[in-house]
């Protein structure tokens, strides 16, 4: 009895989930539903067609690329918990400018968003800035995203 | 000890931790990867040149200019064109520019061609020094990017031509080299 008391950090620890889910109109992820998810731009320039999902905008020197995915959240006891705080951060720092909702990523965790609602998916816009002088080629980065609850 | 005592010890133990987890911070961490293939491309935009007649659309790769009305003896009122006239036909002209802008590829230069979007029977089309046909005339093959090149459309009307509207699609493409 004193041990099960004593010891319920694990209990704990499962009372929150975060899963990336799918938005319409956006990318589709591979691995939707889970916590492990993959975002595939596919090929993405300046000038050339792009695919479905996919938005960019030019400017006079770099053009920026992006695109929405979601993260659902949910909590065992909502009432230890009415919301939770979603930050995020690259797992190794990139040569491109990587945004979630605005803001600028590095390997530093971030506050992407506060006060957001359980058990219901959240769109959020993920976005990068590629250079005319960068090199073409392929781009892997892999994101860290916690939901704390508040 | 007791059973009885022993459930009290634990409640009491219970009540003073309890709160202790529920401040503890809650979290879940997710990976997302994220991949993309960036390619090489350039862009085209037909500028607006100070000498030339305005363009709609300038800025962009679909623009349209006016030539207004032209014939070979009356004045001509569209700012910008320039007549010259021959024993059997006239020619208008306005310069225009094209500008081409790389991104993500290491290219020096690039190629100018220009097509007809239709054929034309009766008036003949030229750009600079080359007559447009409806396939591909190279118009130069070492255009610097990044600034608007100054080109100058030309339309030549036969005397013989009927009056009425002249519309026709030049299309150009930029290779780059």
């Amino acid at each position: 009895m004193l041990g099960f008391v004593l010891s319920p950090a694990p209990v704990f620890a499962l009372l929150i989930t975060l899963n990336f889910e799918s938005i319409a109109g956006s990318v589709p992820l591979t691995g939707a539903g889970t916590n492990s998810a993959t975002l595939n731009f596919g090929h993405v320039s300046a000038f050339e067609s792009l695919n479905t999902g996919v938005t960019r905008t030019v400017g006079a020197s770099s053009y920026t690329i992006s695109t929405r995915f979601g993260v659902r959240t949910t909590h065992l006891l909502s009432l230890l918990s009415p919301n939770y705080t979603l930050q995020a951060r690259l797992q190794s720092a990139s040569a491109l400018t990587w945004k979630i909702d605005g803001v600028t990523m590095s390997t530093g965790a971030a506050t992407i968003a506060t006060s957001q609602p359980y058990a219901s998916t959240v769109p959020h816009t993920l976005s990068f800035v590629v250079p005319f002088s960068n090199s073409a080629g392929a781009v892997t980065t892999v994101f860290e995203v916690t939901a704390i609850a508040n | 000890m007791s059973t009885k005592h022993l459930l009290k010890a634990a409640l009491v133990v219970g009540l003073m931790t309890i709160p202790s987890f529920a401040a503890a911070q809650d979290t879940s961490t997710g990976t997302l990867t994220v991949t993309a293939t960036i390619d090489s491309s350039i862009g085209l935009t037909f500028e607006n040149d100070a000498a030339g007649v305005s363009l709609a659309g300038a800025g962009t790769n679909a623009a349209t200019m006016a030539l207004g009305t032209i014939s070979a003896y009356e004045a001509i009122s569209t700012p910008g064109v320039t007549r010259s006239v021959s024993a059997s036909d006239f020619t208008v002209s306005s310069p225009f520019g094209v500008k081409v802008v790389k991104a993500n590829t290491s290219s020096a230069t690039y190629t100018l061609a220009a097509a007809l979007g239709s054929a034309d029977a009766t008036n003949t089309w030229k750009v600079n020094a080359t007559t447009l046909t409806t396939s591909n005339q190279n118009l130069g093959a070492s255009y610097a990017y990044g600034s608007a090149v100054t080109h100058t459309v030309y339309l030549t009307v036969p005397f013989t031509a009927s009056t009425g509207a002249v519309s026709k699609v030049l299309n150009f493409t930029a290779t780059a080299n």
